[in-house]
């Protein structure tokens, strides 16, 4: 994956989210969806611990003056990352608004059961939006600090728009 | 036309942008061109970035943000342009 094995680590087993059964009236099923929300929050958890890790190693590499070659390789696998959590998350998160908003007029929850059922889909979308959030904000963290490390480049520094976007147009041909 | 800043692009945002393509060129020219209008324009959510002393961000689109690093020449303080990517705000 490119990325420091505690991070791909937390990553694969954030990535493992199994469809939702919240809203189904079985206790039973109720039980283990709030087991289930448990181990994505948890999960989570782990995800975020291990990001800050990856950050703060890199953030002293670069202040001991290296240039971490494995930075763009981290940034790259990270949207990678992120992009394919997307495609799989979303449809969940929908699935789970849906089914947050259908729970309040279904006749056979009782009041308490559909609390619990709306808790487990709030809670459950939290986590899921949370692991993408994470992703998205360590990327721009390794982005910014890359920033600092490389040379900017021989273009000019512009005060009228126009011949900014002149240049950008050249720039890009 | 005077514009309240000055920006200079590096080499990692002009070889991220021709990566992008279009729309996300045409988006982040819209931008820059209001940016240098008034910086503080509320569409462009123009704002520091967390944790990271002279760096802020600006978007470009729904989902795309430029990385803008504060620098200073000669002349006085500028933006250094210094990437663009995406930057999903749906999350939270």
């Amino acid at each position: 994956m490119g990325l420091p094995q505690p991070l791909a680590d937390a990553l694969r087993d954030f990535g493992h989210v199994e469809a939702p059964e919240a809203v189904d009236p079985a206790r039973q099923a109720l039980s283990r969806s709030r087991e289930d929300v448990r181990v994505i929050e948890k999960n989570l958890d782990r995800l975020k611990e291990c990001g800050r890790t990856v950050l703060q190693t890199m953030e002293r590499r670069v202040s001991a003056g290296d240039r971490p070659e494995d930075l763009d390789e981290y940034i790259d696998a990270l949207q990678e990352t992120e992009e394919e959590f997307r495609r799989e998350f979303m449809p969940h998160v929908e699935r789970d608004r849906r089914a947050r908003a259908a729970a309040f007029s279904r006749p056979d929850l009782s009041a308490a059961d559909k609390a619990l059922a709306v808790n487990l889909l709030d809670r459950r979308t939290r986590a899921l939006l949370g692991g993408l959030e994470t992703l998205r904000d360590l990327r721009w963290s390794l982005m910014a600090l890359r920033a600092g490390t490389e040379e900017p480049g021989d273009a000019p520094v512009f005060n009228d728009p126009q011949d900014l976007l002149e240049y950008l147009k050249t720039a890009l041909k | 036309m005077t514009s309240p800043v000055r920006t200079k692009p590096s080499a990692r945002f002009l070889k991220n942008l021709a990566k992008l393509g279009e729309p996300i060129a045409s988006r982040a020219a819209t931008s820059l061109r209001k940016f240098h209008a008034a910086p503080r324009s509320p569409g462009l959510n123009f704002e520091a970035f967390k944790n990271r002393p002279g760096f802020f961000t600006l978007r470009v689109g729904r989902n795309f943000r430029i990385l803008l690093k504060q620098e200073e020449d000669a002349e006085g303080p500028y933006f250094l342009l210094a990437d663009i990517a995406d930057h999903d705000d749906t999350y939270s």
